[in-house]
């Protein structure tokens, strides 16, 4: 009690005789506080308050207090979550980031899977979810709204300070008349206050004189708080904004590292490969070097020089070789195959050392190469030309030998080799 | 410890000049990288650490087994201290410098090979090799006998290949060393051993030496056996079968007069009879003739054949028939006989050349044999002469045999449904071996086969091998043959070696390597080539001399081979089919031994008779040590991880036995077994049924260390595979089995009444009649209100994958839950995991016993004064369901899953996303099939793992080590599938990589995938394309075609989960009426 | 104020008299003292400190055995695969369950105006959030990874990857989390005025400090409780269907399902009936010893137990017959999976724990007709020990005999928990107990403010003698009301 003892000695300290902030009556039963705030509103008085340790059955009706909106803003509340409750569900499962257009409402949107072939959008089993949260939205707006209309939490306040007042929350009534009330009087009204109806006692409540300043103890541990909520984004944001060599981390790693060698994976023999050679003399199914012209592009001990007989030279073989020409091809033959692909000419650029340049399949010499000539070149490399017989496949090889050949014929072609009907075009 | 710097360690192998490079780095000296905490905790830094740190803790790091666990504590703490563990890898690309031509990194290529399984006949194989590592196992199409089928044991080879128990060094143990000390030897010294020793042998002309080896068709070791008799002509070669096919050879040896091998097309036959004879499983022929059983089975011209079985043992093939009559296996003949009397009543006229047996017939008398069930199958084979097969079974005495030949001459069938052809016969006899070693060898050379383990006890091979004095032992383990010979050294698995094998019609195939010897064995060809100085030594070299004397070394033989080689097969080298059955004139053993079939049989006295049969699984115990095999479910009984003595529910209420895995005490001439038993409705009472392969302990391997018991000390050589007079008990105690159906402990009897119940409607039936009648009595089977959905059903665009499963097809053999698991990265779980219902199976089959009458497997005993059932229905009936996930178009666990993590993708897959898996298991828990499995540990390596809880605390000498476990099993894994981690869901996903790698090539090929083209791993293995997968878009393909069919049906259609998997009802083709 | 009151009874019944719902003679001053004794005794009785060493050890296993957990993986426990969940969602479902009874007690007795709910409402509510608490332990423990749970959670990250909202799992995650919300705030508003009590009689400034930031610089004024009681009424309003929301959004997660045995469209006013019936039986089990070890007997008295005792009569009923309504249908519906099971449970490989639920659950509170049984404390006692114990056994009931034995015969298996499951299950109760004694020795045990409103005095219109009984069979002394002088 010794701080309590301290507060109630203020007032009578010599120093700076305080001013009176209210004036506070005592009462103990709710009966006469009752009476005393009907006597106190018929008074006139407009700031001014009763204190009871429990709600005062007609208290409200007795002081004149109105009924609160409260309830106004608890259901704008309840529509704004069941609004947020029904986009929530909507966005994310029923609409897809695809097709959304930029911007930030993306994150906000998901895949609309198919579930059990069930529509995207399945209200009856978005229910729960949009009534959990207008729920939740409306608890939250009771408790925050009562607390701010209530202007709670406010922890520093005169009547606070007062000795006596400590018992409103056990078993005394209090009817509190403010200093700032335009009626107030500072004796006039306690005259009044001590003429009412069984009042304990009437004291006046000094202003609050308490130290403003948070005590130390709660400041640090605010700032220790404080210091340590930053932590996590600091460190997000160093991880953001530097650069390192180290793997990222990943405590556990579940999937991302499966027990499987993938393909050209370091492995446990002794060549530090997870790949085996083939064993000489093994036949895979389907590499059956019986039909050489295929695979090797010779006929007895000469390059071929007409196409296998398996494969059928049609449009979609020329499509398919000019597709596997770009990808392959082009970067250094040059999408004509003139030999001036990109990595061509930046070689040139940069005038580097040991460079041979690609050779121009239009060249007469290539043109007069049979086919299977040209197709070991592709398989085997030639120069810096590296091989591409593991890479590409045979028949895709001859597709692009095929468009190698079209090539070469469009670009040393006459009118005549146009057909007919298309010539005029050319016009 | 594990430092990698011991020298037994296989780091000190010396690089010889003869071998490749086997699978060697590994520790921080070799890698400079630590891969794992295991190996981290190998390395002396850690060590000292933990000296320092926990010196109380040392001893743990001293037991591979607890030190898992030390690590998994240690984890977090490691984690904490901010090891390079809890960074994202670093992966390291090793590319080649020149990528062979045509091989595309990341994309599979196939070889044509072949696997022979002791002598019964090989199957083609296709072999998936991903960057020149066997991953996948298939049937080679272009073969034509096994025409592109496999079974279970086939298809888990490959998990043997990258066995880690596997023996990686020769050894020798000091002479008079006590059992286990051994030594590891590098292979220049034991090859300068060798060389000098078969030098000595060659001098002697190869006195004293006696060769052993498991009986081969292989055309190169023929060879070699004739060289090998011209360079050491005192030598002996003895070839041993494991399960001997000597009384079949005999009884046709009676009936030809030399040795023949019968044929059978079962495409043409009508009637099936099979006399103890489970032709389905028969490794080497059961694909080939499941293949041809089936597709007479399916009704399409509206018939189909008709199977009899009398056998002992409720086996898959008994579990297809239309008619089976249980019977002692020793009454199996008696009940030929007696079927012999009643088609001679029925007026089939005997063979002249076989008058010689018609008055032994007179013999058997029908005293506890049905009646009513010989004159049927009488009646029913004397309607179909030259449509039908006697078939009998190696156990059966060669009298049977014989007679069966006779019976199938008298029926005509010789020619349409039988045929007979040469048949490849072993190379001396086991009693030689016991006639040679009776003074002690001098040196016992074994080729493979590990006989110690598989050959009956009475043999006596330890004691051959302690009485001679150099034994040499050329095996795949550290196995019980090893740990008794003197001298060991590594031999190739088949998918490292070059060979050659026949199949069981004669079709030669080359066997091709997939890979370099990993651990650096030989093959038993090389080995021989050795001991005969011959001047071809290499395996390759050896194969191709057989084959170009084969083809004749005229014209482009070298094309040939090649051809050869990718087709997997030797064309037109099958053997001709004109054999005919010869009379024997006046050889009087012929009818005595007949007479001795009927005489003999043992009376029923309370004494059992005991059938030793080869376990579906592990066939003689040789693949004990694969944990795919292990953790199958027997197709029947559903049991896995252990073996089991099978007994009638009958039998079981005498004895006792109130549920499965009650210990039964065997014992039979002073010998004595303990093992639990299996309550088998339908088996025959007065049998028991033992399967090999069991109880070989820890020198089988760490996989192989628990399971099961071993019934060999009751096998004898006279009685291989049936011995009568075995006195039986229960023990009174309990071994806990581990089975995937039919738990007991949710055994109650509203639940059996239930599953009666449902059995039928989920796997509904009908005879061929019915089916004539009404082709689509499976849709009316169950009656049910019509079940509309809520919502408009989409509009599917594109590709409709789906599925449809023949019932009448499936025999249950299990060959897709194997393949599936090899394809996929299914993990093993072992036995205890199993045993709480954990299996991880994506594909099971689901067994039924239907008809049951007060007799059921839990509730056997006490119920089994069950009325006499009619004459011809059987006491049981028993279905299978191929389960997996239906991709149902509803799926009832979409809806379910909180994070999206099963979603339907566009072509109607009903997809699982492993990476979104939080693992809420409320998916499983809503599917109706069950098909969902969880992980619940981490299956790859964890706790669960069964090499990690029953790895022996000290490793058999020359044995690698724990840490290259994950490696090893790493090598096998698939890299196109994920490897789940724990926490995570999975399920059957239709073999989503198979269908995208199909479609990739198609959309490459600028064209769509033709019907056919995708094929999932267990449509794939069916030896009885029972599964047939395809685009339900396309209405001509054969799934549209099959899902339209009448006998199409969905399970669990009141749900409405619209399964994109049907089923086709089962029929059955039971005798319509009595003659 | 005796430190052991004497038991009075007030639990007859007259008619035109009401039976006062506070004994004692309480006024408000010794009411304010009787509560707030026991938070300002220097310490407190030695049974408090053998029931908090007891339940700080079962929380210790708690932690130790979800680390376990964790670290190992959901395969400790004895889960298969037709049974996906066992004692983890049992527990959740439990657990939730008894947290229905505070916001009940709060929210829907308050709706009715039942006066009586007053003296228990506050530790009610405490419990309710105590078993929340252990509720929501269980979801978060029994997923694969419990390092990815919070994909569970809408936010918005990189991958727009979301929640799928069609799961009932999410529909609880958003039920339990909003309850476990509205519960909080509807427990700690109510408790403002008393916190606000605590402060003015700290004895220290630590702890006038610590209640005075807790209390928000409550005043009692009139225009406050004006509002306040205003809030109260609407997190009522709102509390009331959110509570009978909870659990019928927890039996969703069966019911929606299509086993059988949970696609049952009974569960959600069942699962409510139920968790109402168990959660009272949890606020008994608490509110007997605690009313005796803190001398609470005056302020909870004999008739609120009584009352309460009747309520788990009613729904013990309800529940009883939801028991025999789920036979029925299963019977009426024809469905053979469905009667299948029921036939199951009753006669099947769990019938043990089928009959121990109905034995708990329906056999035992029958005894609650009679009076004596009702208002003999031990008697009562052993009845609510029971429908806990039958409470819990009916979740187990219908989740695992349900999941065990589904659709396919050939993937039936039996569940069988594991030792870790049993110490997780005794160490959530350490969890609820450690928390729940910190409470009693903390915070303020009754909603004083309120009880102080349900007492005669209260009423500040109607002369205080006019409510003295005409007999003095209670030793209710209206003369020291007005005797009574400020200190």
């Amino acid at each position: 009690m010794s701080h309590a003892a301290h507060t109630a000695a203020a007032p009578h300290a010599a120093t700076a005789p305080p001013r009176p902030a209210a004036l506070l009556v005592e009462f103990d039963s709710p009966g006469a506080l009752l009476t005393a705030a009907e006597q106190v509103r018929d008074a006139g008085f407009r700031r001014w308050d009763t204190h009871s340790p429990f709600p005062v059955h007609g208290i409200d009706q007795a002081m004149g207090i109105r009924r609160t909106r409260l309830p106004w803003i608890v259901f704008v509340a309840g529509v704004v979550g069941c609004t947020a409750g029904l986009a929530l569900q909507w966005l994310t499962n029923a609409t897809s980031a695809a097709d959304a257009p930029p911007g930030l409402w993306t994150i906000f949107q998901g895949y609309n899977y198919v579930i059990s072939e069930k529509p995207a959008l399945s209200l009856p089993a978005f229910i729960p979810v949009i009534f959990e949260l207008t729920i939740l939205f409306s608890a939250l707006a009771t408790v925050i709204g009562m607390l701010a209309m209530n202007n709670l939490p406010r922890h520093a306040h005169p009547l606070l300070a007062h000795p006596r007042f400590r018992r409103v929350t056990s078993d005394r009534f209090f009817l509190v008349i403010d200093a700032d009330d335009p009626q107030f009087d500072p004796a006039r009204t306690r005259d009044f206050l001590g003429q009412l109806p069984a009042a304990v006692a009437v004291e006046t409540v000094p202003e609050d004189r308490s130290p403003t300043a948070l005590p130390r103890g709660v400041v640090i541990a605010i700032l220790i708080l404080v210091a340590l909520a930053l932590l996590p984004p600091l460190l997000v944001a160093r991880a953001r904004l530097s650069k390192s060599t180290e793997p990222r981390i990943q405590i556990i790693q579940d999937m991302d590292n499966q027990e499987r060698f993938k393909a050209q994976q370091a492995g446990p023999f002794a060549d530090r490969r997870a790949s085996r050679p083939t064993i000489a003399g093994t036949v895979a199914r389907g590499d059956l070097a019986g039909d050489a012209h295929l695979l090797t592009g010779r006929v007895g001990d000469d390059w071929a020089a007409a196409f296998p007989p398996t494969l059928e030279i049609d449009l979609r073989l020329l499509h398919r070789g000019r597709e596997r020409f770009g990808v392959y091809c082009a970067p250094c033959h040059g999408y004509g195959g003139a030999g001036d692909g990109i990595v061509a000419q930046r070689a040139l650029r940069l005038n580097t050392e040991g460079w041979v340049q690609p050779t121009s399949m239009l060249d007469a010499t290539v043109r007069d190469r049979p086919v299977g000539h040209i197709f070991n070149t592709i398989t085997n490399g030639i120069r810096s030309m590296p091989p591409y017989g593991d890479q590409i496949r045979p028949e895709d090889r001859w597709a692009i030998v095929a468009y190698i050949r079209a090539l070469q014929r469009s670009q040393n072609a006459r009118l005549d080799d146009v057909p007919p009907e298309v010539r005029a075009d050319l016009r | 410890m594990r430092d990698g710097h011991t020298p037994d360690s296989p780091d000190a192998i010396p690089s010889t000049g003869s071998l490749p490079l086997p699978l060697l780095t590994r520790g921080p000296a070799a890698g400079g990288y630590w891969r794992s905490l295991d190996e981290l905790a190998g390395t002396p830094e850690f060590r000292r650490l933990i000296e320092n740190e926990f010196p109380s803790l040392l001893p743990e790091l001293r037991s591979p087994t607890s030190r898992r666990t030390f690590l998994k504590v240690m984890g977090a703490s490691l984690a904490l201290a901010g090891l390079a563990a809890c960074r994202w890898p670093r992966e390291t690309i090793v590319p080649a410098t020149r990528q062979p031509v045509n091989r595309i990194p990341g994309e599979t290529v196939q070889f044509a090979t072949a696997l022979e399984l002791g002598g019964g006949g090989a199957l083609g194989l296709l072999v998936t090799s991903y960057e020149g590592r066997p991953l996948k196992i298939e049937g080679n199409p272009l073969h034509p006998f096994s025409r592109g089928k496999t079974d279970l044991l086939a298809q888990a080879t490959v998990l043997d290949l990258y066995d880690p128990d596997r023996l990686a060094l020769p050894g020798r143990r000091t002479a008079g060393a006590p059992r286990g000390t051994a030594e590891t030897v590098p292979w220049l010294d034991f090859d300068a051993f060798t060389g000098a020793y078969f030098a000595a042998l060659r001098k002697s002309g190869g006195a004293g030496l006696v060769v052993l080896s498991e009986h081969s068709s292989s055309p190169t070791l023929a060879d070699l056996r004739t060289r090998f008799a011209r360079v050491l002509p005192q030598a002996t070669w003895i070839e041993f079968e494991t399960v001997p096919r000597d009384n079949a050879r005999a009884g046709l040896a009676a009936a030809f007069g030399r040795p023949t091998r019968t044929q059978l097309d079962l495409t043409a036959a009508d009637i099936i009879v099979s006399l103890d004879d489970d032709f389905l499983m028969q490794p080497g022929t059961g694909v080939r003739r499941a293949g041809d059983f089936a597709a007479r089975r399916r009704a399409a011209d509206g018939t189909m054949n008709r199977l009899y079985v009398v056998e002992s043992n409720l086996t898959v093939t008994g579990a297809a028939a239309d008619h089976r009559l249980p019977l002692r296996s020793a009454d199996v003949g008696v009940f030929a006989g007696l079927l012999a009397r009643a088609l001679l009543e029925r007026g089939v006229e005997w063979p002249p050349a076989a008058a010689d047996l018609r008055p032994a017939l007179d013999d058997f008398n029908a005293a506890d044999i049905d009646p009513q069930f010989v004159r049927a199958v009488a009646a029913d084979l004397a309607r179909h002469r030259g449509r039908s097969v006697i078939t009998v079974g190696l156990r059966q005495p060669p009298a049977v045999h014989a007679l069966a030949a006779v019976l199938n001459e008298a029926l005509g069938n010789v020619g349409a449904t039988v045929s007979y052809t040469d048949d490849p016969v072993p190379a001396g006899r086991l009693d030689d071996l016991a006639a040679a070693a009776q003074g002690g060898l001098d040196t016992l050379l074994i080729l493979g086969g590990n006989p110690v383990a598989h050959l009956p006890a009475e043999v006596d091979l330890p004691g051959v091998i302690a009485r001679t004095k150099t034994s040499l032992y050329f095996g795949t383990h550290a196995d019980e043959t090893a740990a008794l010979c003197g001298w060991w050294a590594p031999l190739a698995h088949y998918l490292e070696s070059w060979g050659d094998v026949r199949a069981a019609d004669g079709t030669v195939s080359i066997v091709q390597p997939l890979i370099e010897p990993l651990f650096g064995g030989r093959t038993a060809s090389e080995v021989v080539a050795r001991l005969t100085a011959d001047e071809v030594t290499s395996a390759y070299d050896l194969v191709r001399r057989t084959f170009r004397a084969a083809v004749g070394s005229d014209g482009d033989w070298e094309a040939a081979w090649r051809q050869s080689l990718h087709d997997g097969v030797v064309a037109g080298s099958a053997w001709p089919r004109d054999r005919r059955p010869v009379a024997l004139a006046a050889d009087s053993r012929r009818a005595d031994a007949l007479r001795a079939v009927a005489a003999q049989r043992p009376p029923r006295d309370g004494a059992f008779e005991l059938v030793f049969v080869p376990d579906y699984k592990l066939y003689d115990g040789r693949f004990a040590n694969n944990g795919w095999l292990q953790e199958l479910p027997d197709p029947i009984t559903k049991l896995t991880w252990d073996n089991a003595a099978l007994v009638s529910p009958a039998d079981a209420g005498k004895l006792g036995l109130r549920k499965y895995g009650d210990m039964l005490r065997i014992e039979l001439a002073g010998r004595r077994v303990d093992i639990p038993a299996y309550i088998l409705p339908g088996h025959a009472d007065g049998s028991i049924t033992l399967p090999l392969g069991y109880g070989r302990g820890p020198l089988a391997g760490t996989v192989a260390a628990e399971a099961g018991v071993d019934v060999r000390p009751l096998r004898t050589p006279a009685a291989a595979h049936i011995a009568a007079g075995a006195r039986v008990a229960a023990t009174g105690e309990h071994r806990l089995l581990a089975t995937t159906q039919d738990h007991y402990a949710i055994a109650s009897v509203v639940g059996d009444a239930e599953t009666q119940q449902r059995a039928a409607h989920l796997i509904r039936e009908g005879t061929l009649a019915e089916f004539r009648d009404r082709p689509d009595f499976a849709a009316h089977a169950v009656h049910l209100p019509p079940a509309a959905p809520l919502w408009k059903d989409k509009e599917w665009q594109g590709h409709r994958w789906g599925m449809a499963i023949d019932l009448t097809a499936c025999i249950g053999c299990g060959a897709c839950v194997v393949a599936c698991q090899a394809e996929n990265n299914i993990p093993v779980v072992g036995k205890d995991e199993v045993a709480r219902g954990r299996e991880m199976h994506w594909i099971r089959i689901d067994r039924y016993f239907k008809n049951v009458r007060a007799t059921t497997v839990h509730h056997g005993p006490g119920h089994d004064a069950a009325p006499a059932p009619a004459p011809l229905e059987p006491v049981i009936r028993v279905v299978h369901q191929p389960m997996t996930c239906q991709h149902c178009e509803t799926a009832p666990c979409e809806s379910v899953c909180p994070v999206a993590a099963t979603v339907h993708d566009e072509e109607g897959l009903n997809v699982m996303v492993y990476n979104r898996c939080v693992g809420t298991r409320y998916c499983s828990n809503n599917c109706p099939y069950k098909v969902r499995r969880f992980n619940w540990f981490w299956n790859h390596h964890g706790p669960a793992h069964p090499r990690s809880r029953r790895g022996p605390s000290r490793p058999p000498p020359g044995k690698l080590k724990q840490e290259l476990l994950t490696d090893m099993e790493k090598l096998q894994h698939n890299p196109q599938v994920s490897v789940r981690s724990r926490g995570v869901m999975e399920k059957c996903t239709f073999c989503t990589q198979r269908i995208n790698a199909v479609k990739i090539r198609a959309r490459n090929e600028g064209r769509a995938p033709a019907d056919g083209e995708i094929v999932p791993a267990c449509a794939q293995a069916c030896p009885t394309d029972a599964i047939v997968f395809g685009d339900l878009a396309d209405p001509q393909s054969r799934v549209s075609r099959l899902q339209a069919d009448p006998r199409a049906y969905v399970i669990l259609g009141e749900l409405n989960t619209q399964p994109r998997t049907q089923y086709l009802a089962k029929l059955r083709n039971p005798v319509e009426s009595e003659a | 104020m005796a430190a052991h009151p004497v038991e009075v009874d007030n639990t007859w019944e007259r008619p035109g008299e009401r039976a006062p719902l506070v004994t004692g003679g309480h006024t408000f001053a010794s009411l304010t003292d009787t509560v707030c004794a026991v938070w300002e005794a220097p310490r407190p009785p030695r049974a408090w400190y053998v029931a908090f060493a007891i339940s700080v050890a079962l929380l210790a296993v708690f932690g130790a055995m979800i680390g376990y957990l964790i670290f190992n993986g959901v395969g400790v426990w004895g889960l298969n695969n037709p049974t996906g969940w066992g004692f983890d969602i049992t527990n959740f479902v439990f657990w939730v369950g008894i947290g229905h009874a505070g916001t009940l007690i709060s929210a829907i007795l308050f709706l009715f105006r039942q006066k009586w709910r007053t003296s228990i409402n506050r530790f009610a509510e405490a419990m309710t959030i105590f078993a929340v608490m252990c509720a929501g332990v269980f979801p978060g423990i029994h997923v694969g990874r419990v390092w990815l749970a919070y994909w569970l959670a809408p936010y918005p990250n990189q991958m727009a990857m979301w929640p799928q909202f069609k799961s009932p799992l999410l529909w609880d995650v958003f039920a339990v989390s909003t309850y476990a919300t509205v519960s909080l705030l509807f427990w700690y508003v109510g408790m403002i005025p008393d916190l606000a009590t605590f402060r003015d009689r700290a004895p220290t400034k630590f702890k006038r400090i610590i209640y005075g930031l807790l209390a928000l610089g409550w005043t009692g004024s009139s225009r406050h409780w004006h509002r306040f009681e205003r809030a109260y009424l609407i997190l009522a309003a709102l509390a009331t269907p959110l509570v009978l929301s909870v659990h019928s959004v927890v039996s969703f997660d069966f019911a929606v399902s299509q086993l059988p045995g949970w696609h049952t469209t009974i569960f959600p006013p069942y699962f409510v009936a139920g968790a109402i019936f168990g959660g009272f039986a949890m606020v008994v089990t608490l509110a007997v010893p605690a009313r005796a070890l803190f001398g609470l007997k005056n302020i909870i008295t004999l008739r609120h137990l009584e009352n309460m005792c009747k309520i788990i009569l009613l729904t013990g009923m309800i529940v009883g017959y939801a028991y025999g309504m789920e036979f029925f249908i299963a019977w009426y519906s024809g469905n053979p999976f469905e009667s299948f099971i029921f036939r199951s449970r009753a006669l099947g490989p769990y019938s043990w724990a089928y009959w121990t639920m109905i034995a708990c659950n329906v056999l035992a509170p029958q005894l609650f007709w009679f009076k004596r049984i009702r208002t003999h404390q031990l008697a009562m006692f052993l009845v609510v020990m029971a429908v806990n114990v039958g409470m819990w056994f009916e979740r187990f009931v219908i989740i695992v005999s349900s999941l065990s034995q589904d659709f396919l015969p050939s993937s039936w298996d039996y569940y069988r928990p594991t030792a870790v499951e049993i110490l997780t299950l005794a160490g959530s109760f350490g969890l609820f107990f450690t928390l729940f004694l910190l409470f009693c020795r903390f915070l303020p045990m009754v909603a004083m403010a309120e009880v102080k409103t349900v007492m005669p005095h209260a009423d500040p219109h109607a002369h205080p003698h006019a409510h003295v009984p005409a007999t003095r069979r209670f030793d209710y002394n209206p003369d020291e009301f007005d005797q009574e002088q400020p200190a």
